[in-house]
């Protein structure tokens, strides 16, 4: 795998926000990507494009249709290269702690 | 979408490893290979076309069982997914894994689990957290011979009696 391009990929407010997207709902057309972003469709297709090539998002071919989804396999990858066994339990107690206290601001 | 929405969302993992076809297939059909990498479950099977399958824990009970829908060695492997051990009923899930070779000593594995009954929103997100693990653990194991050592995740509240 190389990092590198996940790096690069995730580098990137638009390509962010399109990981987003596919995170409240996967498996979307590039029609349902592009609604109601502030991008033209040629700078969609290019973002997604960099994304697959990180293989951040995987797609797939449902009759003439080209379905995207968030593949977070590779964010997975960099999480263990740099998050112990034990650490991720942890990690994970402050994480929800962080949202919990957050959630009660507001 | 909120927790208790019902979804029928797919989800779609790929991961690139190095190897031949032939070892990621054994590495998902054969037990000795899912022990190490499938929190430690072990797969048995014939593989054959109709035949059931099932996914076992390390105590024996039963995990997961279903029917070989396709099987085309090395390349496709279409299997349904069922889980009664819950105390909530679940709806059967059709999981497909697809393995391309690039050609160039890497292969592609990807893994495409649909609903085709919707399931609460919060059950597949449970599934979505494990599938990465699972996939790394095997590239790993294919790679290098050696599992990644992993936690087992515990199944979601509402699958825990």
């Amino acid at each position: 795998m190389n990092m590198d391009a996940v790096f690069r990929a995730l580098a990137d407010e638009s390509r962010r926000q399109l990981l987003d997207r596919l995170r409240d709902k996967n498996g979307q057309t590039l029609g349902e990507l592009c609604e109601g972003l502030d991008m033209s469709r040629q700078a969609v297709t290019k973002h997604l494009g960099i994304l697959e090539e990180a293989n951040l998002v995987a797609t797939q071919k449902r009759g003439r249709e080209k379905l995207h989804f968030l593949n977070p396999v590779p964010i997975f990858d960099i999480a263990d290269r740099w998050i112990g066994k034990f650490e991720r339990g942890r990690l994970r107690a402050l994480s929800d702690l962080k949202k919990a206290l957050e959630s009660e601001e507001e | 979408m909120s927790e208790d929405d019902l979804t029928n969302e797919a989800t779609v993992y790929s991961i690139y490893i190095a190897s031949t076809p032939q070892k990621v297939w054994d590495a998902l059909t054969k037990t000795e290979f899912t022990t190490k990498y499938f929190f430690g479950r072990s797969v048995e099977s014939d593989w054959k076309k109709g035949s059931s399958w099932l996914l076992r824990m390390p105590d024996g009970r039963v995990d997961v069982k279903g029917l070989v829908r396709e099987a085309n060695p090395p390349k496709k492997l279409v299997v349904t997914w069922n889980i009664d051990w819950a105390p909530m009923p679940l709806p059967e899930a059709i999981v497909t894994y697809e393995i391309e070779d690039l050609g160039t000593g890497v292969v592609r594995l990807t893994m495409t689990e649909d609903h085709p009954t919707p399931i609460p929103a919060k059950l597949l997100e449970g599934g979505r957290k494990g599938w990465p693990m699972i996939l790394s653990g095997l590239k790993s194991l294919v790679e290098t011979g050696k599992p990644l050592p992993m936690p087992t995740p515990q199944p979601p509240k509402e699958l825990q009696k």
